[in-house]
């Protein structure tokens, strides 16, 4: 994620013109793409759903782009406005047992990447993802914003009802159970 | 405080931040330069913070499959409403303009439009009912949706309610049985005539039913067995299934009850056998489910995702659909039902519905 967090120039000016301008609304989409995706994948559990749930943030955001008022929050904290909510929907959502008739199990297999592309990565990254998958969903949401959004505690704490100590608090603590969870994977693996 | 103490203390507050903060990497740099003695570190800090520069270097978005498509239906869709709005403005303008080409174009097109309507007089219709059709959604009831597709060879993730369903619409049928990524299908539980797939992998047990109206899957809660029962009357099914199971008044002429199916989470498969192959009703308990941790489940819902035509039709003043390939659905009484068959009319499908006792 190194570099995500830069400002983008004119960023203001990008997202007035947006709505109107593809190349406007390109340069905000790949500043931003990585950033809401990790912020995602924090808080769920597969890449499939995350996918989904990006595809879903950048909908919201270009179909609502037009109302975004830049004197009542930074486009940053809007944007991931948009995000924690996809992602709170998802989770509600995922509470329904669904019927799914006729095909909709389908095959996804051939739509991903190679299996020795999946090894490579889920080998980076699965220690990291089954430690964060122990983590309540606060916690997640929580370094989902700072990891992930890379968001300031201020920011943080806008966005989530808490105050911005409080943020630091509950991040530190976080932070220590990760590695508290990552510890006890390195146990098992021995 | 006056408005002044308010700017000074909001200064101050401001600058003492800035302080602290300089502070702090003044030290930082002092102490990484060995210009400082640094402050011991637990090693439970040093690995917490090491944990942290992980999760701030670390780019999962390699991994995501829709980055360039998404950027580029994205792209498509915005608008470039200079340009758009003036050229439709100019367009209707322009029709309105005597001796224009765009009115010879018109009164073309209206003229093919006439020809076409007297020499095939469904013409307009079917044209109409297929523009309908590819873009329509039926809510059923509270937990029973048909939603369209039109991308019958591809993935599709389809908006329903605040949720969203992905898989891959067929138009008619059966064809062999998918899985998702999620699900390895590797314990056949069951073979009846509806032919049962129950798989377990990951956090959840998939139960697959195979019939000849199409498939159905469920997901069952964790450690639950992906096992449906089998029985030959109708009278042994009723005592398992946790709802007032009904049966049909009326069928085609020598159709009998062949089986019944009754699946985990609450859904019976009634097999009516005759010489035009099965006619099979769904009866599915939706909403909320005596027993269901209210923690992990909100409702039990019955959704379908098809590129075949749907259309919308009363069933005893409720709302039904008609689905191609599929059968007729409804929702009532909390029930979930499909009527269908492979050579099932939508007559006879409402006719089997409205006699249900």
């Amino acid at each position: 994620m190194q570099g995500t967090t830069a400002v983008l120039p004119n960023e203001l000016t990008l997202v007035a013109r947006a709505r109107v301008e593809p190349a406007a609304f390109a340069a905000v989409y790949d500043h931003y793409f990585s950033r809401v995706y990790n912020y995602v994948r924090y808080r769920v559990n597969d890449a499939a759903t995350a996918d989904d749930l990006t595809a879903q943030v950048f909908e919201r955001v270009l179909a609502r782009i037009g109302h975004y008022c830049p004197e009542r929050a930074p486009f940053a904290a809007w944007l991931f406005a948009i995000a924690r909510n996809a992602v709170s929907d998802h989770l509600r959502a995922h509470k329904r047992r669904r019927w799914l008739a006729l095909d909709v199990l389908g095959d996804r297999r051939s739509a991903g990447p190679k299996p020795e592309e999946i090894l490579v990565r889920k080998e980076d990254h699965a220690e990291l993802l089954v430690a964060v998958a122990c983590l309540s969903d606060r916690q997640r949401n929580l370094i989902g914003l700072k990891f992930g959004a890379g968001l300031t505690n201020r920011r943080i704490a806008e966005l989530t009802g808490l105050s911005e100590s409080n943020v630091g608090v509950i991040l530190y603590r976080t932070m220590r159970r990760l590695r508290a969870e990552m510890s006890a994977e390195e146990c098992d693996h021995e | 405080m006056s408005e002044r103490d308010l700017a000074s203390e909001v200064h101050w507050a401001s600058e003492r931040h800035w302080a602290d903060r300089f502070c702090r990497d003044v030290d930082d740099l002092l102490c990484k330069a060995g210009r400082m003695e640094c402050e011991p570190l637990s090693a439970e800090y040093r690995q917490v913070v090491g944990i942290a520069r992980t999760l701030a270097t670390t780019d999962f978005s390699v991994e995501s499959q829709v980055r360039q498509p998404l950027r580029r239906r994205l792209f498509d869709q915005v608008d470039v409403p200079r340009g758009w709005q003036q050229k439709a403005v100019r367009g209707l303008r322009s029709l309105f303009e005597p001796s224009r080409l765009t009115v010879k174009a018109a009164a073309m097109i209206l003229m093919g439009f006439i020809v076409m309507s007297v020499a095939w007089p469904g013409a307009s219709s079917t044209l109409a009912q297929s523009i309908r059709a590819s873009v329509q959604q039926l809510v059923l009831g509270q937990h029973t949706t048909v939603t369209q597709t039109a991308c019958p060879d591809e993935q599709a993730t389809v908006a329903i309610g605040a949720h969203s369903v992905r898989g891959t619409p067929v138009a008619s049928a059966v064809s062999n049985l998918a899985q998702s990524d999620a699900v390895v299908a590797d314990a056949v539980v069951a073979s009846t005539g509806g032919e049962v797939a129950g798989a377990v992998a990951g956090e959840d047990n998939l139960c697959i039913i195979n019939t000849v109206i199409g498939r159905f899957g469920f997901h069952l809660p964790s450690e639950s067995d992906a096992v449906a029962r089998s029985f030959s009357t109708l009278d042994e099914a009723r005592g398992v299934v946790p709802f007032r199971l009904r049966q049909p008044g009326y069928l085609p002429d020598g159709y009998v009850l062949r089986e019944t199916l009754v699946a985990p989470g609450g859904a019976a498969f009634l097999f009516y056998e005759g010489q035009k192959g099965d006619v099979i009703l769904v009866q599915i308990s939706v909403g909320l489910q005596p027993g269901d941790d209210l923690q992990s489940v909100q409702a039990t819902a019955v959704e379908i995702l098809t590129c075949g035509t749907i259309e919308p039709v009363t069933l005893n003043d409720v709302p039904a659909g008609w689905v191609e390939g599929h059968g007729l659905m409804w929702e009532a009484d909390g029930i979930s039902y499909t009527v269908g068959g492979v050579n099932l009319s939508l007559g006879e499908a409402m006719r089997i519905a409205e006699s249900l006792e």
